[in-house]
């Protein structure tokens, strides 16, 4: 599985899950259902989860994505929901004993409206 | 087959209904029971999973895309089409999506045969699936 932040390729991508949470305002009413009214929605907020084999590449690449540039998202679709004009915001990349020369990351990516 | 408007959600694997009734509650000094007092229903918030199954990348597009349009703010008729479930109105909200590298099986001459960063990425075959889940509340009609 390709994906690409500008032109860079995240290695080893295992697993991708796409939010988009929306915005709703709801006001109870006794003796009926619910009001409930659509605000919008917050974008979608996207969570990459993949291993490396260097901490070399965590420490040059990965870690190095979080930043304030607005960067594009490549996901192997077509389409609008294959690209995203982004901000990575969150990169965790844990050191265990255990995973032996496989590093794994978590990337936190939200969308960007643009000006 | 679960259908939203004129939607049919592909591949339904699970559908949870909750029925949520929420009481006004106040703690009672000295008292073993707090005060509580019902106040309103919340109506029906279903939660429904599934899979996108598709053999072309296009395809997978489409299908989330559709999903997503969803969420537009517009009242649809919710049919959980279970036999015994009246269709009610309902707005979608917060679809998510989730790529698995598991379930992500690209043909072998499509991964070496053409590059995959390009005009050629559309037309990818293999088997793929896309779990999602969407969540859909009831609400009155506008």
């Amino acid at each position: 599985m390709s994906v690409f932040i500008d032109t860079y390729e995240l290695p080893h991508v295992q697993r991708v899950t796409i939010s988009e949470p929306t915005l709703m305002v709801e006001k109870l009413v006794p003796g009926a259902l619910p009001y409930r009214a659509y605000l919008g929605k917050m974008g979608r907020t996207i969570q990459i989860e993949g291993w490396t084999d260097s901490t070399q590449i965590l420490d040059d690449e990965i870690r190095s994505l979080t930043d304030d540039e607005t960067k594009r998202l490549s996901l192997p679709l077509a389409g609008d929901v294959g690209t995203v004009s982004c901000y990575v915001t969150d990169a965790q990349t844990p050191l265990t004993a255990e995973g032996y020369d496989v590093y794994p990351y978590t990337l936190t990516i939200v969308e960007e409206a643009g000006a | 087959m679960v259908t939203f408007g004129a939607f049919s959600f592909p591949h339904v694997l699970n559908v949870q209904i909750q029925s949520q009734y929420r009481n006004i509650e106040r703690a009672v000094p000295t008292r073993t029971v707090a005060y509580r007092q019902p106040q309103a229903t919340l109506g029906r918030v279903v939660t429904v999973s599934g899979e996108i199954r598709e053999t072309n990348v296009l395809s997978v597009s489409d299908t989330m895309q559709d999903i997503r349009d969803l969420n537009d703010g517009t009242v649809r008729s919710l049919d959980l089409e279970d036999g015994d479930t009246t269709a009610f109105n309902a707005l979608l909200a917060n679809p998510e999506f989730e790529l698995n590298v598991e379930n992500w099986l690209t043909s072998e001459g499509w991964i070496w045969g053409t590059a995959v960063w390009g005009a050629s990425k559309w037309g990818l075959r293999g088997k793929f699936r896309v779990p999602y889940t969407v969540t859909l509340m009831e609400c009155v009609a506008p």
